[in-house]
């Protein structure tokens, strides 16, 4: 069974700044009382505040904020990248996210090598891989320009090569930052059919956005957050509802 | 059900998890040989250009046989190679890996067991300056050159139990990197490795505190087919216990800072 469950989520955000980077002076400072040159406080971002959620199968959570609202953090959080600094998190499958699909290229890798690296960092085994090889090489369409180095691709065949790879995944957890796509205009009904099916495919999802749109598509349930906190949770039609009506916070 | 605060599994898991770190190592050692015919051999030739120039002058300097210094010498640089190149990535390791840790769940044990990967593989190519030496000199080191696995091995662990307090630090404070290169520039000097410690007379402490020394011990007295120094194995034993008492203590407490520092 995959299950997230979030209890009084905290995330406190430490800003090392550059006064703060050198050892030679946090010794310096130590050694003369602080009064050469002790670096500035730390200054602390308090990033998520008491957050509590739980999702099971079944469960297509949406979350909607502003800008800096914090839904990448929690995203981020939940994808293990972050650990929280409060309160608990416990989650059971296999996560995916996509947070940065052109993660972990490698320009003088070849497109095969590039599936192979996405894939294990992703979570897969090379086993696994190699099952999905042929069916994620046909479909980028990439045909001997995979086995040259991806340094001579353009951009638009580099997303789609990232982008076959991650929707091979399987997962039971699926973390979305914004819909992932391919912007190649010929390719793009072919890759909307495919990520439908991989967001089909998992269990639970947890998607960013700020497309009321695709909200109403992908998602079952949302969650409003401002400044970290949830403001509204619930029905996907209430919290849009809610978060049109609801005035921007100055931040203090 | 896993919690996300898992970091005391972290080296079990990162061991188990070889299939992601071996394939990136071999990765990086094929893209090598792909920019470059002869790959990671360019590093043999360097380190063997090297070892012949020091071993012709110092072995008029110090009037020693060179059928004596430049196996010493050599199997001894191949070795501080290995080491000086790991320890010297250790402090920029996950800055140069911000890509994976900001955007993947990623054990940063992976990463790490990745640098230390290819850097044995790049020893092994070096490992070839050795069996050139052998047979210009002509030598057969016998039976001894079976321990060589067990100290190599102790080598190994002593410089992963160092590697990740400096690596998880130098997350934090950016002139780490700095600081170790100049320490390391003044190892070299302080390690036997182009001088024999029977030069600096009995009991110097410059030998006996440098672990590194002993290190090489472990090494090079094998593959020239002698028995390397009790001390030699005590001594290592004891760095590995401390490096490792402070890896865990440093891990432990700042392993779910290294997202936020790089």
């Amino acid at each position: 069974m995959s299950s997230i469950k979030a209890t009084e989520l905290t995330l406190n955000y430490p800003l090392v700044g550059i006064g703060n980077r050198s050892l030679k002076n946090h010794v310096l400072g130590a050694a003369t009382g602080g009064r050469i040159a002790s670096g500035e406080a730390i200054p602390v971002v308090n990033a998520l505040q008491n957050i509590n959620f739980s999702l099971k199968e079944g469960d297509r959570l949406g979350l909607i904020g502003h800008n800096g609202a914090g839904k990448s953090t929690l995203l981020k959080v939940l994808a293990g990248i972050y650990q929280p600094t409060g309160g608990t998190l416990l989650t059971s499958g296999r996560i995916v996210s996509t947070l940065n699909i052109s993660l972990g290229m490698e320009p003088e890798a070849t497109g095969y090598e590039n599936i192979f690296i996405h894939g294990l960092l992703l979570g897969m085994k090379r086993a696994e891989i190699k099952q999905k090889l042929d069916e994620i090489a046909t479909f980028t369409e990439l045909g001997k320009y995979l086995d040259m180095p991806v340094r001579i691709y353009s951009s638009g065949m580099a997303t789609r090569l990232a982008f076959a790879t991650v929707t091979a995944m399987d997962s039971d957890i699926l973390l979305m930052d914004e819909v992932i796509g391919t912007g190649d205009a010929a390719f793009m009904k072919k890759a909307k059919e495919r990520l439908n099916k991989f967001i089909n495919r998992s269990k639970i999802i947890v998607l960013a956005s700020h497309a009321d749109a695709v909200i109403h598509q992908f998602c079952n349930k949302a969650l409003l957050l401002e400044h970290g906190k949830i403001i509204a949770s619930g029905n996907v039609e209430d919290v849009l509802n809610t978060y049109r009506h609801h005035p921007v916070e100055k931040i203090t | 059900m896993n919690t996300s605060n898992s970091k005391q599994g972290d080296l079990f898991a990162a061991v188990a998890a070889h299939d992601l770190w071996s394939f990136l190592a071999w990765q990086d050692i094929k893209i090598r040989y792909r920019r470059s015919k002869i790959g990671p051999f360019w590093i043999t030739i360097s380190t063997a250009i090297f070892c012949v120039a020091l071993g012709a002058v110092y072995s008029r300097l110090f009037k020693a046989d060179i059928a004596e210094l430049l196996p010493y010498l050599t199997i001894g640089m191949v070795l501080w190679v290995y080491i000086s190149s790991t320890l010297g990535e250790m402090a920029n390791l996950f800055v140069d890996n911000t890509a994976y840790i900001q955007n993947t769940r990623i054990n940063p044990l992976s990463i790490l067991l990745r640098a230390i990967a290819r850097n044995t593989i790049i020893f092994g190519h070096n490992l070839l300056i050795v069996i050139g030496i052998y047979l210009y000199f002509g030598i057969w080191p016998g039976w001894n050159v079976l321990l060589v696995i067990p100290g190599f091995l102790l080598v190994v662990l002593n410089l992963l139990a160092i590697s990740i307090p400096l690596s998880v630090i130098g997350a934090r404070f950016r002139d780490l990197a700095q600081i170790v290169q100049s320490l390391l520039q003044v190892m070299f000097f302080i390690t036997p490795i182009f001088w024999f410690p029977r030069l600096l007379g009995e009991n110097s402490w410059i030998i006996k505190a440098n672990p590194i020394g002993y290190f090489m011990d472990l090494v090079r007295s094998p593959l020239l087919g002698k028995l390397p120094e009790l001390a030699s194995w005590g001594a290592s034993l004891l760095v590995l216990l401390i490096s490792s008492i402070i890896a865990i203590w440093v891990y432990q407490n700042k392993r779910a800072r290294i997202a936020f520092w790089v």
